[in-house]
């Protein structure tokens, strides 16, 4: 199901925009103790297949979470439109696969319950086949 | 036989699998012959024989290549010796018109597609082998 490369890709792409890397102190997996904020975190996924006869295929969501400390939503707001610019529509440069969508599904902003983090969070909608056929 | 899961029941053409499909959908339609009269107490009477065997085909599947769009759009209209091959070996090969082809692209999906073809003349039908 290539979940592992999916998410590399991803955060390949977010890597590659100028504009997400410069807003950031890094994209994390698992966040480093004491990491500086605003960071990006490739979080949650779902995968279900996406076959055809000859050929395996995922269709994955993946959940991107923006964390920052600074007052008010408009530095994760911020964040989200750079990854929403870098991954949306984007042709995902997969391992072994071939890329036929990645979609923004959905975004949303809260304030953490610790009262001083901003948390936004925004879904994808990733679709790819294997090249190789079966 | 045992059961066989679909993505085995193979449609080929020229030896090649045709790309990108997810389902096929055979039918046999066989139209009975009715010489009901008079004579029948009141109860439908057929011929032994059909009057006609028709055999069609649809697929579906996700657009891999422009192949069938092409013939739809051309004066290819008959796939010569067109293969539909079970798990257990049973085939039936022959000629088979194109009757409609369609694509759909939503915006936020891949582009898909759907064909339908009809049998035409006598086809070569191979018995089963195997399991």
């Amino acid at each position: 199901m290539n979940s592992v490369q999916i998410q590399q890709a991803v955060r390949d792409e977010l890597l590659s925009s100028s504009a997400v890397v410069n807003l950031v102190t890094g994209i994390f997996d698992e966040v480093p103790q004491g990491q500086a904020y605003p960071y990006i975190v490739v979080g949650e996924d779902t995968a279900i297949e996406w076959d055809k006869d000859l050929q395996l295929g995922v269709e994955a969501t993946l959940t991107l979470h923006a964390w920052g400390r600074k007052a008010g939503r408009k530095e994760v707001k911020t964040i989200m439109d750079a990854m929403y610019d870098s991954l949306h529509r984007a042709e995902l440069v997969i391992t072994g696969l071939h890329s036929v969508l990645c979609i923004w599904e959905f975004g949303e902003t809260f304030l953490d319950p610790d009262g001083i983090t901003r948390h936004g969070v925004a879904r994808y909608r990733i679709v790819a086949e294997r090249e190789a056929t079966i | 036989m045992s059961a066989r899961v679909g993505r085995e029941l193979l449609l080929q053409r020229d030896a090649q699998t045709i790309a990108g499909v997810r389902t096929k959908s055979v039918s046999i339609n066989r139209n009975p012959v009715d010489i009901t009269n008079d004579d029948d107490d009141g109860y439908r009477a057929l011929l032994a024989d059909p009057g006609e065997i028709q055999i069609d085909l649809s697929v579906e599947g996700i657009t891999k290549d422009s192949a069938l769009r092409e013939a739809a759009t051309s004066t290819d209209n008959v796939f010569q010796d067109m293969q539909l091959t079970w798990p257990d070996g049973y085939s039936i090969t022959g000629d088979w018109f194109l009757a409609s082809y369609e694509e759909n692209g939503a915006y936020n999906e891949a582009i898909s597609f759907s064909a339908s073809f009809q049998l035409t003349g006598v086809p070569t039908i191979t018995p089963a082998t195997g399991s």
